[in-house]
């Protein structure tokens, strides 16, 4: 268990960022302004805004200090949330199954993640507009800490409790990518027998929407709870052949089978929110020829 | 005032380069080369003075109009609240009935869009997937049209010297996210920045559905949300 926390703490995504043409300094090539990162999985994207700032302010028509503009990242002209950690905007983003990128890797490519920095007086329709940086983004991730605490526990006791030390130390241990101490707070909140697991799905298609259902651990008949069991509530339509899902979940770039248990998989795969992240990827015609799915 | 406006910037600056070098030790970051021209770099340095003088100018206004740091600290959250931008800002849609339902007719969910390259493995399913998507929109569609949409119950508690507001106990349609209830309350209670706590506990994600913490927080069949003209919960 603790090797699969150290590779879910330590993937990493090579992120490509590019600016908007329409935002660059007439003459300044798209290309000339580009950053290539190697980005934690489990981490905030603006948590980089201050380097990526740095790094491109140059080449901008307006200062993005300034603080009427707000700042964003879009993927092919859509906007990122970027309140979800990096790598799960990945996977539900570019709803790639893990063995389809796998094919097409050889030894001499590289994956890159290309995004795009915008900024603009008002932030997009949906996104979180971030006016005080770091202060904010610790701010919100605190609340959610708290709200996993709250499903977790039924009560937001056990994180209200921690020591100023502690919950110092606790954000710290993230910006310092510090597994050791982040997960020995980790374990103050979270219980061996949940209330409730704390999980978001992440659908793309047919379209994008983001779920937060009640999951216990175990259901009515004391068996562990699995994907397929939720699924099977959540979307009924798809689930209907038994032992044929057209989809796959994918976590920390990975797959999980649908069997897996739930509070199990929580455990090895939680983020750094407190929150276990899946994206559901939609098997193509291709892939399921290939898994020997079909009729 | 000027003295003012230095110490404000100086905290500024220095807040920024400690982040900034807790950064370098995020993980290893490879500056990218990046070459600057002399005439780039001329052109840049006219924006900055502009912008700069800009800023400065409208911070003076502001300054004269109220005295400001705490105007300056809430701002975030006022634009927590209304980062929906025009969608949520036509608040002559949010009305309460009699009854104490908060109506939110013409006020669309906002929908991300699908990245193009994504949205192509739409066209490479497999025959059952695609029969099944279809029969699900078409369901969501029917959905979307019934008038008695699934409406879940809030209740809303002042904290501190905020006032009550009436009803206190509202019914709002379950698939709003939680920033139409920011805006409502912000309309009815005619104030420019409001913090709001689930179960006194903690504040949710704006972007999440009501109708997904109603049925993770409810207590006794509603929702209850503590709210706050400052941060009441840190």
């Amino acid at each position: 268990m603790d090797e699969i926390r150290n590779l879910v703490w330590n993937g990493a995504i090579n992120v490509k960022l590019t600016v908007k043409s329409t935002l660059l300094i007439a003459g300044v090539k798209k290309e000339r302004c580009s950053l290539n990162i190697r980005i934690p999985r489990d981490i905030y994207l603006p948590m980089y805004l201050p380097f990526m700032k740095n790094q491109v302010k140059d080449y901008l028509k307006a200062d993005i200090d300034d603080r009427e503009l707000f700042v964003w990242f879009e993927y092919e002209n859509v906007p990122l949330y970027w309140n979800y950690p990096v790598g799960v905007l990945f996977d539900s983003m570019t709803s790639l199954i893990p063995s389809g990128r796998k094919r097409g890797d050889t030894s001499s490519s590289i994956n890159m993640w290309t995004i795009e920095l915008a900024y603009g007086p008002q932030a997009p329709s949906g996104v979180l507009p971030i006016v005080k940086g770091q202060e904010q983004i610790q701010g919100y991730w605190m609340h959610q800490w708290k709200q996993v605490c709250f499903i977790l526990n039924g009560s937001a006791k056990q994180m209200m409790s921690l020591a100023m030390y502690d919950s110092k130390k606790f954000w710290e241990s993230v910006i310092k990518r510090d597994r050791k101490s982040f997960e020995f707070i980790a374990t103050k909140i979270i219980p061996a027998k949940p209330r409730h697991i704390p999980v978001v799905i992440h659908q793309s298609l047919p379209e994008m929407q983001i779920m937060q259902p009640v999951i216990s651990a175990f259901q009515a008949d004391q068996h562990e709870e699995t994907f397929m069991d939720v699924l099977t509530h959540l979307l009924p339509v798809l689930f209907e052949k038994k032992g044929r899902a057209p989809i796959k979940i994918v976590c920390s770039g990975i797959e999980i089978p649908l069997e897996a248990h739930i509070y199990e998989t929580y455990l090895r795969f939680f983020s750094f929110d407190g929150f276990l992240h899946i994206s559901l990827c939609l098997l193509t015609a291709n892939e399921v020829a290939i898994e020997g799915l079909e009729n | 005032m000027s003295r003012v406006l230095e110490s404000e910037s100086d905290n500024d600056d220095s807040g920024q380069s400690t982040y900034a070098s807790s950064l370098n030790d995020l993980s290893k970051v490879q500056p990218p080369k990046l070459s600057r021209e002399q005439t780039t770099g001329s052109i840049n340095t006219s924006y900055l003075v502009q912008n700069k003088l800009e800023q400065f100018s409208r911070r003076l206004s502001m300054l004269g109009l109220a005295s400001s740091q705490e105007d300056d600290e809430q701002i975030s959250q006022a634009k927590d609240s209304d980062y929906n931008g025009p969608t949520y800002d036509s608040n002559e849609s949010i009305k309460t009935t009699q009854s104490g339902s908060i109506e939110t007719d013409g006020i669309v969910v906002p929908k991300q869009k699908i990245p193009m390259t994504t949205s192509l493995i739409l066209k490479k399913l497999p025959k059952a997937t695609e029969v099944a998507i279809e029969r699900i929109q078409r369901e969501e569609g029917e959905a979307d049209k019934s008038p008695d949409k699934i409406k879940v119950q809030v209740k809303f508690q002042p904290i501190g010297s905020i006032p009550q507001i009436t009803p206190s106990v509202c019914r709002i349609s379950a698939v709003q996210p939680f920033s139409l209830i920011l805006s409502f309350l912000l309309k009815k209670l005619k104030i420019q920045h409001v913090y709001c706590y689930i179960n006194n506990s903690f504040a949710p994600n704006p972007q999440q559905t009501v109708g997904d913490l109603w049925s993770q927080f409810k207590v006794d069949d509603a929702l209850i949300i503590g709210y706050c003209g400052s941060v009441a919960f840190g």
